[in-house]
């Protein structure tokens, strides 16, 4: 697979998928998921919960969710709406703009493994699921549906490029998304800003995910480099000496500096996860992601 | 430009056109480096600011300036090259043949001299001719004048006429004219110049006709050490009036009154001069002058007299008649001359030939004015005396005795083995069959001494009437060739005859090639000027 010039691997092979699924289906190991199980087992049967609000009565809807107090008021249907009632879901936001592909190894195999984890975890301990990536969104419930999500990650391809903010209004337009993981690189705090104040007018909590790789911290080449924005096309000869690359350096830091400030004036978590080499598949590797994501 | 076509410059140094080679390196080390690797980057706007930081420019390449830079170079390297323009084919030198013989000198109407009109015409001429051309000016009249270069375009000062051409003007141009070589002759075309006129090359001719009276021929009888010098000069008319003509002699003689001559159209009349000489020498001028003269320079006639002996004739004789010949001969050469004779004369008493007789002294042959007669050296042994000399013979070829006749010369005794080294002129025949010299001349750098075997009383040669005449010829020879007159040559008839016009067609100087003019310095202000512009370009 070939995107921009750049060899992409298998961002799934067999050694991730058998540890995703240790990651994902090993609930005992993971503190919480036995209340989170039995929370979705409840909802199924009971009608508990805290009063929320009604919404008006439509075809299908359980007789037993009828308020009949608020019929004998009103005249008219309508069904109570419990705490419980709205799906404990979460949404994984997928930057595919086409600076991903940048990094060695390329950041977009490190963003799409971490996608899996967030969303096979969704899917297993939640009720939905809804993949918000290139321009396209993808909703998904239970755990079988994870080949389905795997299937829908590798066959995404970078480039398409939309604005924070947009994907976040189109999603709100979908409904309540839960949860949202957002996985990016953040390069541009400043366009990113207002899509995190649109989620917390929203009362959507999100997590801004950050795979790190080698380039975002240090730039050990040297000599006359093509700097190169796989989005725009823009290129820059620039040479890179000891002083160009504490430059960089610099300017790294405070780009990260930016991004935590962005992100915590939005009320958002950012986690900056350092991403395990291409081929390290191990459990212990991507462990830390899946508390990532369960927090 | 011409018959709308584009000449292109031509190149003095084409291999320095190698230098062009440069250019391609020059564009290679314009280029900016060629990266490393390419690196994609989420964070260009890091990248951006990171350079912004540190001031430094990316590195570009306009293509506009690289270009102008280039051709800038290039523009360079032509001038390098040294581009001239095309030249105009002709001939590359030019050889100036100026006929500078006796006839150029007459004055025309306007008082210049035709070999100064030819003068006034070559600096014209010149004048647009580039200096690239090679110039000689050659001037052949009685010196042969030879000018190079920028003498050649100023040469007025450098002529002057007289005597005759040396050579065919005709041959020179011929000889000198090649393809490369362009021959210009000036000539008056005096029939004179003893050549047909040129048929190569350019012909200017000047001049024209004039009316001329001249000195044809002066004869002279050289009677030195005497003071009379009689002359005989020609006058010759080349014109068809009558004219008088006054004829005047000046300079180192007693002065004597002009003389009138009628001078017949085309004819020659002879006048007699008889001069005397002033003692100290000098130059001798006779010039005729005529009304209407157009060439002064055949109107003179020019001689350099040396100065006359002391009057002084020195004798060292024995008294009595022993002596008395020598005392004799003496006074007759003196009377001669109008001197006086000077007996026994001392030390240091000046006087233009000494006569010894017999005795012995220290004669210095071959430095010394004299003439001796059976004098010995002093010091040595006694030389040996003969007696009944017969004559054997005499050097009818040395100038001294050239025309004498000492056939009776008869000599009683005589001493042998006296004379000093030198050229025999006499030799007679002793009894018993030996010839031996009788007399001697000793020829030194400073004088001609003459020495005879024999006293005069010893023999009868002063009795022979040759005699005067060989002491006369000894005192000349004494004195040297320096005391000849030395006179100029009349300028020849032909070259004074101005009455005949040339009948040749002039022939105008054909072009001359004007080299390509230097393109160096547009080349550079070429480059200066794209130089300027690639500064205003950004």
């Amino acid at each position: 697979m070939k995107h921009h010039g750049v060899q992409l691997p298998d961002p799934f092979p067999e050694a991730f998928r058998a540890t995703l699924q240790q990651l994902v289906g090993g609930a005992s190991r993971i503190e919480g998921d036995r209340i989170d199980a039995t929370r979705a087992r409840r909802r199924q049967l009971a009608q508990s919960g805290v009063f929320t609000g009604h919404r008006p009565y439509v075809g299908g809807d359980d007789l037993r969710r009828i308020d009949w107090n608020a019929y004998a008021r009103s005249g008219g249907l309508f069904v109570k709406l419990l705490e419980e009632e709205e799906p404990r879901a979460s949404a994984v936001v997928l930057d595919t703009s086409a600076t991903v592909l940048a990094g060695s190894p390329p950041r977009w195999t490190g963003m799409l493994r971490l996608a899996a984890i967030a969303g096979g975890l969704s899917l297993r301990h939640l009720d939905a699921l809804r993949l918000v990536a290139g321009g396209t969104e993808l909703r998904l419930t239970g755990a079988r549906s994870l080949p389905q999500l795997l299937d829908r990650l590798r066959r995404l391809e970078p480039g398409a490029a939309e604005s924070p903010r947009a994907v976040v209004e189109r999603m709100l337009d979908g409904g309540n998304p839960g949860r949202v993981h957002w996985i990016s690189h953040f390069a541009e705090p400043a366009a990113l800003e207002p899509a995190l104040r649109v989620l917390r007018r929203h009362a959507v909590r999100a997590t801004g995910v950050l795979p790190l790789v080698p380039d975002d911290r240090d730039i050990v080449q040297r000599g006359w480099v093509l700097v190169t924005d796989p989005a725009s096309g823009r290129r820059e000869r620039v040479a890179v000496d000891a002083a160009m690359a504490q430059e960089m350096r610099r300017q790294l830091t405070l780009l990260a500096r930016q991004q935590d400030i962005v992100f915590g004036r939005s009320g958002a978590q950012l986690v900056r996860f350092e991403l395990p080499a291409e081929t390290d598949h191990s459990l212990a590797a991507w462990k830390e992601a899946a508390w990532t994501f369960r927090r | 430009m011409e018959g709308g076509s584009l000449d292109l410059p031509t190149l003095n140094e084409p291999q320095r056109l190698w230098l062009l080679l440069l250019l391609p390196l020059v564009w290679l080390l314009a280029l900016p480096p060629r990266p490393v690797r390419v690196l994609l980057t989420a964070h260009m706007q890091q990248w951006l600011l990171a350079r912004e930081a540190l001031r430094r420019n990316a590195p570009r390449v306009r293509p506009l300036r690289l270009v102008l830079l280039l051709a800038a170079l290039a523009c360079c390297i032509v001038a390098h090259a040294d581009p001239r323009s095309s030249a105009t084919p002709g001939a590359e030198r030019l050889v100036i043949l100026v006929d500078a013989s006796a006839s150029m000198g007459a004055r025309g109407e306007s008082g210049a001299t035709v070999l100064e009109d030819a003068a006034a015409a070559i600096r014209d001429r010149l004048a647009s001719v580039e200096d690239s051309v090679e110039l000689r000016l050659v001037a052949m009249g009685e010196h042969a004048t030879v000018l190079d270069g920028a003498m050649a375009r100023a040469p007025g000062a450098a002529l002057r006429a007289g005597g005759v051409l040396p050579g065919s003007l005709a041959a020179v141009a011929q000889g000198s004219t090649d393809e490369r070589t362009a021959v210009w002759t000036l000539t008056d075309g005096q029939p004179g110049a003893g050549s047909e006129l040129p048929a190569a090359g350019a012909l200017t001719l000047l001049g024209a006709r004039r009316e001329n009276w001249s000195i044809a021929s002066v004869q002279w009888d050289d009677g030195w050490p005497a003071a009379r010098l009689p002359l005989r000069v020609e006058l010759a008319s080349h014109a068809d009036r009558p004219v008088r003509a006054v004829l005047r002699a000046t300079g180192a003689i007693v002065a004597i009154d002009p003389v009138e001559v009628a001078l017949a159209p085309r004819q020659r009349a002879t006048v007699e001069l008889a001069l005397d000489r002033l003692a100290a020498g000098g130059e001798l001028v006779v010039r005729a002058e005529v009304e209407g003269d157009a060439l002064p320079l055949d109107d003179a006639w020019r001689a350099i007299l040396p100065p006359l002996p002391s009057p002084r004739i020195g004798v060292l004789a024995e008294e009595g008649d022993a002596g008395r010949s020598a005392r004799l001969a003496a006074r007759a050469l003196a009377e001669e001359l109008g001197g006086t004779a000077v007996e026994d004369p001392a030390p240091g008493t000046p006087v233009a030939f000494t006569l010894v007789e017999g005795g012995v002294a220290d004669l210095q042959p071959g430095a010394a004015r004299i003439a001796s007669f059976g004098t010995r050296a002093p010091g040595g042994d006694l030389p040996r005396v003969a007696a009944g000399i017969a004559l054997a013979d005499w050097r009818r070829e040395d100038p001294l005795l050239r025309g004498i006749d000492l056939s009776e010369l008869s000599v009683r005794t005589a001493l042998l083995d006296a004379l000093p080294a030198g050229d025999v002129l006499v030799t007679g025949q002793l009894p018993s069959g030996t010839v031996v010299p009788l007399a001697v001349a000793v020829r030194g750098r400073a004088a001609t001494s003459v020495h005879f075997a024999f006293r005069l009383a010893d023999s009868n040669l002063a009795l022979l009437p040759a005699f005067p005449q060989v002491l006369r010829r000894a005192m000349l020879a004494a004195h040297g060739e320096g005391e000849r007159i030395r006179a100029t040559d009349p300028v020849p008839v032909a070259e004074s005859d101005l009455s005949a016009l040339p009948g040749a067609q002039e022939r105008p100087l054909p072009s001359l090639r004007t080299p390509g003019r230097a393109l160096a310095a547009w080349f550079l202000l070429a480059a200066l000027g794209l130089l300027a512009f690639r500064a205003w370009v950004r």
